[in-house]
């Protein structure tokens, strides 16, 4: 209510006065009426009168403070002043609000991903009670077992996520889909559009009711809700669609795919379902509220050695030992992959602000030395030293906040941008906003620097600088010592910056110039999921059919298939079969996890990988011992340096899937191995991934246990002008395989390359900008100097000082603090580095090269930022300048 | 010669006095002084300088309500007249003052 009244009277404020002038008046007229009426001369009645009523301004005053904070009109009066004089000083404010919006927009917009994909809570109801169960996927039983016995869960969710070809409503289509388990939707709030979501009943029958999201919905259906009760046939069974999940639902990225487009119930085939060698699950639960992470730990700590007595088999490492059970948060789970990288990015982008902030400082100093008189005049006419630190930090923080809100400007825009840009899928992206709390973010941020920035020269508002000041108009004070230090801060942050970047930049070229293994100019790669429809020995012909056509299209050069294709990238989390352990006959057995890769005739010369021995020949033998080409890491562990050819190795235990697997090998058990080829140095995953133990085994041994298939062909041209041939093919033997996903090998080596090549990138534009920066403010700090020293360079050019001692000793002076600059941004510099280093491939967090580049491009900045302003000062006038107090 | 003090008021009291005086009806700034000064015989001299601030803060606290009407010279003044809430801050202000008075005068009378 008092609010509102002072609101209105500030509305009126203008009426209001002149009312209270009014009544003023009118009071002084009674009173001097009354005066005459006790018989005073009208003249004296006057004049007692107007005595009587005092001060009128005091009054009027008075009874406006009643209405305004005094503190309040005060604020507005500097702001009101603070407008004026940016206004006069256009060049000025201009540079600030610049500088700090380009800080405040870059943070922001680097805040506003970690805020999105780290910070912000999950939305999910008790989002920070879930967790995640790490190490892998796990097997059905397991996780029947530990939802029997781990008491600090309260819910439970699981997934099977697969691929699967929908017929029957248009053309064939691939969709990711997600069978779930009974409590999955209520663990992370799902609520149906149409329909309904899963209940009890569902998961009784076999498991032939679907739910679409809601983007599957609106993009494939056009949202309409008559397709509940439709039917179609996924993975080559029929089902029923029972609901739309709402489109507010957000996936929990790496409990299911990202995007899930349809929902099945978690019903497992019995065998499967009581199978410890499908590790297919994604587990995630909910603890129950008042169970911290920690007391969990402990719980499973204990579960997790009972478990394996009560059955080795489910529960055991593959080496006589329990498993661990690992949790994590799933927020950390989440965000795990990215969470380095962006951090290390808002670190950098923060290190960018510091400079744009010391740039301010920088200007502001400037400023505040061209102001003295205006100040040194205010102070004399009585103004306080607080009243006027307050004027100066007024002025600056109303410049903040324009450059806040410009700097949001510029984050909106940063955001949308980045995350067009961010190669590959970042986890959470739908959450990112610039939104309340972000704005929040960018505000404090503009108003922490634009405090320290109008501190800096309110700091210097002593009596002796305001009494020099007022003398001869400008300040001389301090020659410049925060100016030297400023210069000094921005070389040793830009210095951070650069060999950062620096870095990342050699680390990534060191990527580009790994030799992948093979050849992949003119290779293409058609990617197929084959699915449950296709029986075993019917992918085995189905495979066998396209290579046969494909090899008699023109152009052609060879063609292969496998379970894997070099640089096809399976998100964190490797596709194959591993096996734990292996030994040379009558050797001691190795530790080693090996990768078994199913491959087809013709493989390595398809892809054009050399291997020393033998390759697969169409007539691979199917009977033990079977043929296989390992990799040379693998054959040096196994044999030394003997020669591997011809010799034989035993797996030790039987085959630990704990990778993404569909099956295990079905020759598991004991089988023996005979080395005919050895393959080296062929990047499967990525050319920063290491090499790993390798065993590539002919396909059919596995007897087509497989649900995703490559189809690998090398081309005499360019392989992309075959795409469309080799599309056809397909489509010959089965058109109801959706072939859509057809590309060249560089085209995936480029793939594997963008996340390094964005990191980079963005790194090195972060460098750029912050040697822009220093750059200027060197210059700025410079100029300053050399302005303030404009008297003593007179005199020394009176003395006989010539043009180039001058320069040489200002060049000198600038050389001196980059110098400094360097020392304390080295020590930054090389903490910097060890934080990078799990960025790093191939650079050392120390390396040299990066360090001396960095540093000679800042030395000759600092030296070219001092040039101008140093011959400048060396052609200084010797009378003029001695003149100038 | 002496010099004729008027005596200053206690504190607290101003908006008292001129909630007590608009009370029996509308009044102006000039009659609120002039009221005060007659009813006690001189004693209580309310300053321009102060009275016109404590009806600002009586209006902006909602117990005085302005209107405009004419003075007795025919020219344009401001009345003010008592809101609900200025009746309730008088009988409250009343009371603690009583209260005050009371309390004072029985430590001056055990001393």
């Amino acid at each position: 209510m008092k609010l509102l009244r002072r609101i209105a009277w500030w509305w009126n404020r203008n009426s209001e006065a002149r009312a209270l002038a009014d009544e003023l008046a009118e009071h002084e007229a009674l009173k001097q009426a009354e005066l005459v009426r006790q018989g005073l001369s009208p003249a004296a009645a006057a004049r007692t009168a107007r005595r009587a009523m005092g001060n009128a301004t005091w009054m009027r005053e008075e009874s406006r403070a009643v209405w305004i904070w005094p503190w309040l009109e005060r604020l507005g009066q500097d702001i009101r002043y603070a407008v004026r004089s940016a206004r006069k000083a256009p060049a000025y404010s201009l540079g600030v609000i610049g500088i700090t919006a380009l800080g405040i927009g870059a943070a922001t917009t680097v805040f506003s991903v970690v805020d999105g994909v780290l910070l912000r809570p999950l939305p999910y109801p008790g989002g920070e009670r879930l967790v995640y169960f790490d190490n892998g996927s796990h097997s059905p039983p397991r996780f029947r077992d530990w939802q029997r016995q781990i008491r600090s869960a309260e819910r439970w969710a699981a997934s099977w996520r697969e691929s699967q070809d929908m017929v029957g409503a248009g053309p064939p289509q691939r969709l990711m889909t997600a069978r779930v388990s009974p409590q999955f939707f209520e663990v992370f709030g799902g609520r149906p559009a149409a329909g309904r979501l899963f209940t009890a009943g569902d998961y009784e029958g076999d498991g032939s009711q679907v739910v679409l999201s809601g983007l599957f919905w609106r993009t494939r259906f056009g949202a309409d809700p008559a397709v509940v009760g439709r039917r179609f046939n996924i993975g080559g069974r029929g089902v029923e669609v029972i609901g739309v999940l709402d489109d507010r639902f957000v996936e929990p990225d790496k409990v299911v795919p990202r995007p899930t487009q349809v929902w099945r119930p978690l019903v497992l085939p019995a065998a499967i379902a009581a199978d410890h060698h499908y590790s297919i699950l994604e587990v995630a639960a909910r603890l129950k509220p008042g169970v911290s992470l920690a007391e969990a730990r402990a719980e499973l700590a204990r579960v997790a050695p009972e478990l394996f007595r009560q059955n080795p088999a489910v529960h055991g490492n593959g080496e006589g030992g329990p498993e661990p059970i690992v949790i994590l948060p799933l927020k950390q789970a989440i965000g795990g992959r990215v969470d380095r990288p962006l951090w290390i990015l808002l670190g950098a982008v923060s290190l960018m602000l510091l400079i744009a902030c010391a740039n301010v400082v920088n200007l502001n100093l400037a400023r505040g030395a061209d102001r003295a008189r205006e100040l040194a005049v205010r102070a004399s006419l009585g103004a306080g030293r607080g009243r006027l630190a307050i004027q100066l930090v007024t002025e600056s923080v109303t410049l903040g906040l324009v450059a806040g809100a410009a700097g949001l400007g510029l984050a909106y825009l940063g955001v949308r941008g980045l995350s067009a840009l961010y190669p590959g899928d970042l986890p959470r992206a739908a959450e990112i906003a610039v939104d309340a709390r972000v704005a929040v973010f960018a505000v404090l941020v503009a108003i922490l620097i634009a405090t320290a920035a109008g501190l800096a020269p309110a700091l210097r508002l002593k009596s002796r600088w305001l009494n020099e000041a007022i003398k001869t108009g400008s300040a001389q004070a301090g020659r410049g010592r925060s100016h030297n230090s400023l210069v000094i801060a921005e070389v040793a942050l830009a210095l951070m910056l650069l060999v950062g970047s620096a870095l990342l930049f050699r680390s990534f070229l060191a990527i580009v110039n790994v030799a992948p293994g093979f050849t992949p100019q003119s290779v293409g790669v058609a990617n197929l999921v084959l699915g449950d429809r296709f029986k075993p020995e019917q992918r085995i012909a189905f495979a066998e059919a396209v290579i046969r056509r494909i090899r008699a299209i023109p152009g052609i050069v060879d063609a292969s298939t496998g379970v894997v294709a070099p640089m096809a990238r399976f998100g964190n989390s490797r596709c194959c079969w591993g096996e734990r352990g292996a030994k040379v006959e009558d050797g001691a057995r190795i530790d080693a996890r090996l990768m078994l890769h199913p491959i087809g005739a013709r493989y390595f010369e398809t892809i054009g990988a050399s291997v020393k021995g033998a390759t697969f020949s169409d007539e691979a033998t199917l009977a033990p011992p079977y043929p296989v080409v390992i990799s040379a890491n693998l054959a040096a562990k196994l044999f030394g340096a003997a020669n591997p050819l011809g010799r034989r190795i035993l797996t030790g235990t039987a085959a630990r899937a704990d990778l993404k697997v569909t099956s295990p090998p079905a020759a598991s058990g004991d089988p023996s191995w005979v080395v005919q080829g050895v393959v080296s140095g062929l990047h499967l995953f990525g050319l920063d991934q290491d090499v790993d133990d390798e065993v590539f085994v002919p396909y059919r041994q596995l007897g087509g246990d497989f649900d995703e298939i490559k189809l690998l062909f090398r081309t005499a041209g360019a392989p992309a002008a075959l795409i469309p041939a080799v599309r056809a093919a397909i489509a010959e033997v089965d058109p109801t395989v959706p072939a859509d996903d057809i590309v060249t090998m560089p085209a995936q080596v480029r793939r594997t390359l963008a996340e390094p090549r964005f990191y980079s990138t963005l790194m090195a534009s972060f460098g750029l900008l912050a040697l822009i920066l220093a750059a200027a403010g060197m210059y700025a700090s410079m100029l300053y100097i050399v302005r303030q020293r404009s008297r003593e360079m007179g005199i020394r050019v009176a003395l006989g000082a010539r043009p180039a001692d001058i320069a040489r000793m200002v060049v000198g002076g600038a050389g001196r603090l980059a110098l400094i600059g360097l020392v304390i941004g080295g020590f930054g510099a090389v903490a910097l580095g060890n934080v990078l280093r799990s960025l790093l491939f191939g650079v050392s967090p120390l390396d040299p090269v990066a360090f001396g580049t960095a540093g000679l491009v800042l030395v000759v900045t600092a030296l070219a930022a001092a040039y101008l302003p140093a011959r400048r000062a060396g052609r200084a006038d010797p009378l003029t300048a001695i003149r100038t107090d | 010669m002496t010099i004729e003090r008027t005596p200053d008021l206690l504190p607290g009291t101003l908006d008292l006095l001129v909630l007590k005086a608009v009370a029996r009806g509308p009044m102006h700034g000039y009659g609120i002084a002039q009221h005060l000064k007659q009813i006690s015989d001189n004693v209580l001299q309310v300053g321009e300088s102060s009275l016109y601030p404590a009806l600002q803060r009586l209006m902006l606290n909602g117990h005085l309500k302005p209107e405009w009407g004419l003075s007795e010279n025919n020219r344009r003044a401001r009345f003010y007249t008592l809101t609900a809430s200025g009746r309730k801050q008088l009988a409250a202000e009343r009371a603690e003052f009583d209260r005050m008075i009371f309390a004072i005068q029985r430590v001056l009378a055990t001393a």
